[in-house]
């Protein structure tokens, strides 16, 4: 506990000494990680935003012409059966063309002679599995069900939707790995460079008996300090800059997480970056 | 400290080459455990480098040192440190950090060691009393002068009451009457057991010492 606080003063002392590269960094660091955490919730809004829009997304099977009642109930619990499946509604072909007259009017209809549409059964997926090969992979295997003559999706929609949230998940996850890498960039220069600032005082110290491990702990107080720093003030800005959304009322926000949660996962980042740069810094200098 | 050795420095046959010149040449000499001895020879003739071969902050070309009971030939980089806290030296430019006061610089050794602040205090207190510093407790030592700063060093360097004192130079810039009241301090913690190793070229601190002296004359022990 001793020896701690002894690290600590001297990581304090240090960080007093050097008031001007310190702050630099702390706002370097502040800066990426405002931008991870931007990035997180603009996924995670996207995410929330085609998770609703999809949330409507189904698969109409449209049954043969000669298929008896009985067929249509074995067809619709095997539907049913599959995973995937929350819900599965048998549409009577009089109800489908009553839809239709309701959506284009009877006049148009008006000198059709039979119902031409066919009986179909109306699929709803459970949201969790809405991804477009799902759908699609659900639509190929009822198609070959007995009984069934076409199967519909909305296979585009689904495809170009999932499409655009998958590259803007992997735009962003490699926007945040990069912002990552260069806050570790930063912060293992930074405590480079004071390290090779106190070259004098730790040549001292190793002739007077200090183990690597007595000069290092000073350098990775002061990564950890520089992350919680960043961290604490990332997390203040971020939640001023929510405020400020959510007071022009411009976008319906979703987080990840809890907005409160936010701030202390940003503040641990931090400190788990700077305990990270720190121990890259100092394992690459030869003591 | 390690056990079961006669000799506390041993050099057996000890050579050393900076850029191809030899500046040690085959060095023999044994020094007793609690002797005090004197190195002496002029400027360049090897006292300095001879000194840093015994703290391993240089490496013997060939040959053989044993310090403390440790074999410096076959020591790893990871116990360097413990030798070095059996190992006080005083050194010709001081090497004290000028951003701390007296009390931190001398404590640093005993924090270094793991030895709480509240058990080295005390122990501060009275090694700056035995150097004459007490006084100077919480000053930075650029505000001292040139003896003070040594004696600083000298505290620093004994405080662990390390098995080996080696001193560079100890008086070098200092008057006449400073450098008597250095050497008592060394007289003081010889006297205390330890073994210590002066290197001066003033003869004046061991013509009557009644200590050995090894001359070194061009990197070797002359005759």
């Amino acid at each position: 506990m001793m020896e701690i606080r002894f690290h600590v003063n001297t990581a304090a002392s240090n960080i007093a000494r050097n008031k001007g590269i310190n702050l630099l960094t702390i706002f370097s660091i502040t800066v990426g990680l405002f931008l991870i955490a931007v990035t997180a919730i603009t996924l995670s809004t996207l995410k929330g935003a085609v998770r609703e829009w999809t949330r409507g997304f189904g698969i109409v099977v449209y049954l043969k012409d000669n298929t008896d009642q009985a067929a249509m109930r074995s067809l619709k619990s095997k539907i049913e059966r599959e995973a995937g499946v929350k819900e599965a509604r048998f549409i009577p072909r009089s109800a489908a063309m009553a839809s239709l007259k309701t959506v284009l009017g009877e006049d148009i209809l008006e000198g059709l002679d039979e119902n031409p549409l066919p009986d179909s059964i109306e699929i709803t997926l459970s949201e969790d599995r809405l991804n477009a090969e799902f759908v699609r992979e659900t639509a190929r295997r009822v198609k070959t069900y007995p009984g069934v003559e076409d199967v519909q999706f909305g296979e585009q929609w689904v495809g170009a939707l999932f499409g655009v949230a998958r590259h803007f998940t992997l735009a962003g996850t490699a926007v945040g790995f990069a912002l990552t890498v260069g806050i570790l960039f930063i912060l293992s220069n930074t405590i480079k460079i004071l390290f090779y600032r106190r070259t004098n005082e730790i040549d001292i110290l190793k002739l007077l008996g200090a183990t690597r491990w007595f000069i290092r702990i000073p350098f990775m107080v002061e990564g950890v300090f520089f992350g919680l720093s960043s961290g604490l003030l990332a997390s203040l800005l971020l939640q001023a800059a929510l405020v400020w959304i959510s007071a022009g009322n411009a976008i319906p926000v979703l987080f990840p997480v809890a907005p409160f949660a936010i701030s202390i996962l940003l503040v641990l980042f931090g400190g788990i970056l700077g305990l990270a740069g720190s121990l890259i810094a100092v394992g690459r200098i030869r003591l | 400290m390690k056990t079961g050795f006669t000799n506390m420095i041993d050099l057996l046959n000890v050579t050393k080459l900076y850029d191809g010149q030899q500046a040690l040449n085959g060095i023999t000499l044994h020094i007793e455990k609690g002797e005090m001895v004197f190195l002496t020879g002029p400027s360049g003739s090897g006292k300095t480098t001879l000194l840093r071969l015994i703290y391993r902050d240089e490496i013997a070309d060939s040959g053989d040192i044993t310090v403390a009971g440790w074999d410096l030939r076959t020591l790893s980089p990871g116990s360097i440190p413990y030798l070095r806290r059996n190992v006080g030296v005083v050194f010709q430019d001081f090497k004290l950090l000028h951003e701390r006061t007296v009390r931190e610089n001398v404590e640093l050794s005993l924090r270094i060691q793991g030895i709480p602040h509240n058990e080295s205090r005390q122990r501060v207190l009275s090694t700056l009393k035995l150097v004459g510093l007490a006084h100077k407790a919480d000053a930075i030592p650029a505000k001292l002068s040139g003896g003070e700063q040594q004696r600083v060093v000298i505290a620093r360097a004994v405080i662990g009451n390390p098995a080996v004192l080696l001193a560079d130079e100890p008086t070098g810039n200092l008057d006449a009457e400073t450098a008597r009241e250095i050497m008592d301090v060394f007289k003081a913690v010889h006297a205390r057991g330890a073994t210590v190793c002066i290197a001066t070229h003033d003869t004046d601190l061991y013509r009557h010492s009644g200590c050995r002296v090894f001359a070194l004359k061009e990197g070797a022990i002359a005759p």
